[in-house]
């Protein structure tokens, strides 16, 4: 499973144990934990992997970009959902509410004559209120109830759409006005400047995850996830700490729905399914919970790869693939694609570092 | 007065639907203590081979058979090579693996078969008799003498045989039972074929109401989660009362607010019984030796 015990989160002793080994040890524990003196390389990667898919983005057709683009949105979703999963070890199957809300916000101020920017920010602040509100209720639940709950959101979420749609446009869907307007570039749909302030977005939330994961806030999470009667005793406030994440992972959501409002261009209650959170989850699970190039992966693998592939097969036809990786992963232990490759690349380095 | 009594009639049967969702994951809850997402996907996968059954010439009640077996089979295939297996990581583990199992389903459906809606036969569309403004059909006649048949035997199973007994013991204790001789693994299994006859039979009632296309049973699962929640998620009488409760009040939803808010309500109820009364309305808080 995901929910790492408290034994991984420690860091190796030191004890007896000299120089080279004693940093291996450090080395091999984070790529373990998913925290710890990696941190550089965490951040290097991310760097990386932002120009990888500029380059790849940039330099060839709008479908391909437009589907990097619509990835890297689910990367940004799959980054907050993961924030729960990987501090609380609680199953959000109900990211897909957020995405929505965020999208619905700033549909309507875009709509409405505010500048696309603000809206945007405005749109990240009222779905972080929305996620606060709704965590008050959903943070008092753990394991499968958690599951539930946030399994009955998304399902109802479409209905509820279509229920308001003098407000949502319901089935038949509203478009959205004018271009995203930040970092002084202009773009919507599938055009290049959309893909680069997308990938910026991606690069400042996955900088926040890793930031947040290794500093003091991140350490605060797992404590309140993995003991929170300890963490109680211990002084710190759990049911703020659980608000605070729940907080966070749909801010996240809010941003993923502002650009999801300006890439798609037409927001419709259709593309609420239970399945889009079901994704988003699996995604997480498939590129590595703790890690926010794991997310980029998992976000390509679900978001990107049906949209590419539907040439060849039916876009559904994907989820044959996501559920045998899902069954995979489970069997790897859990950790997701980014994580093996930590694991054996510090491997790797070390047998290269000690050959020397 | 005549639309609430029709609300309240269709409620009750729509009700005993929902109840025999439910009952498919208390049976895997009792023995396992997780649920399966997977029962939807299950149901689909024997509905698609009695529909090509039923096509060949195979009359409807071979078929509902044959329907029935498949979706036994194939549960305790899943429930023995790849979810029990997986129980060693954890129960949310096990979880997940239900919703991988359910995912590699749709995606091999959608690869293979036509995503359109198809319509699957029903026991029976002549109406035998009205109540109120309610003509009641013969398939609506024997979904309600069947779910309360198999109510019964589940009863009567997981109260008065061993073998029930001791599929309860495997989850309650299974380091006992163990030691007095019980094969878990063999209850698990077991407790998946009789949730796969549950689905089946599930799919049998909800397939010529919603027509066959990949993943149409799962339009019941948030009903089938909420059936337990509200019951209990260990009490099959539970899910009985709570599916009827919620046939019946999403009906009222439906009928006097709109049929849209049905689901949001459900979230509403879900919510509030996993806050308020966490083991259900009927179910009893686990005791603890201490």
């Amino acid at each position: 499973m995901t929910t790492q015990s408290p034994a991984e989160t420690t860091p190796a002793p030191s004890g007896s144990v000299s120089g080279p080994s004693r940093f291996a040890q450090k080395l091999l524990t984070s790529a373990q934990t998913g925290r710890g003196s990696l941190i550089w390389v965490r951040h290097g990667t991310l760097a990386i992997a932002a120009i990888i898919v500029l380059v790849i983005g940039l330099s060839s057709s709008s479908s391909l970009r437009y589907g990097l683009i619509y990835s890297t949105v689910y990367a940004i979703l799959i980054l907050g959902n993961n924030a729960v999963q990987v501090t609380l070890g609680e199953i959000n199957l109900g990211s897909v509410a957020f995405i929505a809300f965020g999208a619905y916000s700033v549909m309507m101020l875009a709509n409405a004559g505010v500048p696309s920017g603000l809206a945007v920010l405005l749109g990240i602040v009222l779905t972080a209120i929305v996620g606060f509100l709704l965590a008050i209720p959903t943070s008092r639940l753990t394991g499968l109830a958690t599951a539930l709950v946030t399994f009955a959101l998304s399902y109802s979420l479409r209905d509820l759409a279509i229920y308001l749609s003098p407000i949502t446009g319901g089935e038949a869907g509203v478009f959205v006005k004018g271009k995203l307007e930040v970092f002084g570039l202009s773009g919507a749909g599938a055009d290049p400047a959309m893909l680069i302030i997308t990938v910026i977005a991606m690069v400042i939330a996955g900088v926040g995850h890793i930031w947040l994961l290794h500093r003091r806030p991140g350490r605060v999470a797992l404590t309140v996830g993995e003991a929170r009667h300890a963490a109680t005793v211990f002084g710190t406030p759990s049911m703020w700490v659980k608000l605070g994440v729940w907080t966070w992972s749909a801010a996240l959501g809010g941003l993923a729905g502002g650009i999801y409002a300006y890439s798609v261009g037409f927001i419709s209650a259709t593309a609420w399914t239970i399945m889009f959170a079901i994704f988003v989850f699996v995604g997480g699970l498939i590129g590595g919970t703790r890690s926010a190039v794991g997310a980029w992966v998992g976000g390509i693998l679900v978001g990107g790869m049906p949209i590419w592939l539907q040439k060849f097969v039916p876009p559904t036809a994907a989820t044959l693939v996501f559920g045998l990786i899902l069954v995979v992963a489970i069997l790897a232990g859990g950790k997701g694609i980014a994580q093996f490759a930590e694991r054996y690349g510090v491997r790797l380095f070390l047998k290269i570092r000690g050959k020397r | 007065m005549e639309l609430l009594q029709t609300t309240l009639f269709l409620g009750v049967i729509l009700g005993l639907i929902y109840a025999l969702v439910g009952a498919g994951f208390v049976v895997i809850y009792r023995t396992s203590g997780y649920l399966s997402f997977a029962q939807g996907d299950i149901a689909t996968v024997g509905l698609y081979v009695g529909l090509f059954a039923y096509k060949a010439g195979l009359p409807y009640w071979w078929t509902a058979l044959l329907v029935i077996v498949v979706c036994a089979l194939l549960a305790g295939v899943i429930g023995r090579f790849v979810v029990i297996p997986l129980e060693r990581f954890g129960v949310l583990s096990a979880v997940l693996a239900t919703i991988g199992v359910a995912l590699i389903i749709q995606g091999t459906e959608a690869l293979t078969l036509s995503t359109g809606s198809q319509a699957f036969p029903s026991a029976g569309t002549d109406i035998l008799f009205s109540i109120g403004q309610v003509g009641i059909s013969t398939a609506n006649l024997i979904s309600v003498g069947v779910c309360i048949l198999l109510f019964i035997f589940l009863g009567i199973f997981f109260t008065s045989t061993k073998i029930g007994m001791a599929m309860r013991a495997a989850n309650d204790n299974p380091v006992a039972a163990n030691h007095v001789g019980l094969s878990s693994t063999n209850l698990k299994t077991l407790s998946w074929v009789i949730a796969g006859v549950l689905a089946g039979v599930t799919g049998l009632f909800v397939a010529p109401i919603y027509s066959l296309y990949p993943g149409s049973v799962n339009l019941l699962l948030v009903y089938g989660f909420a059936t337990i929640v509200l019951g209990g998620f260990e009490s099959i009488a539970g899910a009985l009362i709570a599916g009827i409760a919620l046939g019946v009040l999403g009906n009222l939803v439906a009928a006097y607010l709109n049929p849209n808010l049905v689901t949001f309500a459900v979230y509403v109820i879900v919510l509030l019984v996993l806050l308020f009364r966490p083991n259900g309305l009927l179910g009893r808080r686990p005791l603890v030796r201490v």
